[in-house]
């Protein structure tokens, strides 16, 4: 080949590169505080979805190093208030699924029941895992103390698991079951 | 070639899916819901089309011998700035679109549209061109979606239409299900231009 095309080649290349790389940084620089404005939001949504009609607030940071320390997997703590009184705790995780991180939000009372379960974002495959985040299955945990999975029918504490999905009906109720426990541990500790 | 037919013949003629079996990875993972088929069909009909647009401006500047690296740092910067955005701007398309995104990336039809088609041609045909592939996909996983839910799971589109009494052959929206529906479809598809043929 002439020997122009030796430079020529590896320069275009490295010009298209550039600016795609240029144009990818501006892109993230100026959509990142929109994401990270649009990702509270939503997970203010997910914790009203996991206890209803409640206020949130954070738990005391020393508390919250202390859970992570045991469970690595917690995003943040919330004491759910309903009419100026403590009701209940909510807890953010992230699970191991099938296809990669379930985040979860998980609520539960006082008692140590739960609430209600919200469903974040998640890889799970579409039909089969991903019906993890529909209000059919979720709510299938709501009441509940503790939770294991079953296939068919799932009996008292049991929960059925998705067709096809066990890896990620186990995911879920095993973030179940660390919410439960954390929360249960704050609210002996009050 | 008209742009009519430039349209037309991602639809039916070199549909992406059943004539050119391209794109198999995301058609058989994710038609096992017909909203997913047209979801990611959506999805991928605005990256194509983008992305046909992008590859046609820049055929001159791209040299023959890198086209291919080219495209994929294109196609690739392309769909992650749409990511973003969406994400930023539009959440509630991205929650309905979002978990296709990545998929697309790593979609053949992508790339074999920008060799086979926007690097020889202009940019309205390139445009056309990755509307009417796109909306041959759409189609087409959507179809074939629309067939494994059926007996799969007894609905389509999450309506269930199957009495109660039916047991879903769960088999079909597991992956060989995938396989079976897809083949049979094939199969289908190539008698009857066998006999347009003959």
């Amino acid at each position: 080949m002439p020997k122009n095309q030796n430079i020529e080649l590896p320069l275009k290349l490295f010009i298209i590169t550039l600016v795609a790389g240029l144009l990818l940084g501006g892109t993230y620089v100026l959509t990142k505080e929109p994401i990270a404005e649009q990702n509270r939001i939503a997970a203010e949504a997910a914790r009203l979805e996991a206890f209803a009609d409640a206020t949130f607030e954070d738990i005391d940071a020393a508390t919250l190093e202390e859970i992570q320390n045991t469970y690595d997997n917690v995003a943040s703590v919330f004491s759910a208030f309903r009419d100026d009184t403590l009701s209940g705790y909510v807890v953010a995780l992230t699970q191991k699924g099938y296809g990669g991180d379930i985040t979860l939000t998980v609520g539960v009372d006082l008692e140590g029941i739960v609430t209600g379960v919200a469903v974040g974002s998640h890889q799970e495959t579409a039909g089969l895992g991903a019906k993890a985040a529909e209000p059919e299955f979720r709510n299938r945990f709501v009441g509940k103390s503790t939770v294991k999975v079953v296939k068919g029918a799932g009996g008292d504490g049991e929960i059925s698991a998705l067709t096809g999905a066990t890896i990620t009906s186990k995911a879920v109720a095993g973030g179940v079951n660390e919410a439960i426990e954390i929360a249960s541990a704050l609210s002996q500790g009050e | 070639m008209s742009l009519r037919k430039v349209f037309m013949n991602g639809i039916i003629k070199e549909n992406p899916t059943f004539r050119l079996v391209l794109g198999m990875c995301p058609t058989l993972a994710l038609s096992t819901a017909a909203v997913n088929g047209i979801g990611m069909g959506l999805a991928t009909t605005f990256v194509l089309v983008g992305s046909n647009v992008f590859v046609s401006l820049l055929k001159n500047f791209i040299p023959d011998r890198v086209r291919i690296p080219a495209f994929v740092i294109i196609i690739a910067s392309f769909v992650t700035i749409v990511e973003l955005v969406m994400k930023a701007y539009v959440p509630s398309l991205y929650e309905a679109l979002g978990i296709y995104i990545p998929l697309i990336v790593v979609n053949c039809i992508i790339l074999a549209r920008a060799e086979a088609f926007a690097s020889k041609n202009g940019v309205v045909a390139s445009a056309v061109d990755g509307l009417g592939m796109g909306l041959g996909f759409t189609l087409a996983l959507t179809l074939l979606a629309a067939i494994r839910e059926l007996i799969g799971n007894g609905s389509i589109f999450g309506m269930q239409l199957m009495g109660a009494g039916y047991q879903p052959v769960l088999i079909f929206i597991l992956a060989p299900g995938g396989f079976f529906t897809l083949g049979l479809i094939l199969a289908l598809m190539n008698s009857l231009t066998d006999r347009e043929k003959a």
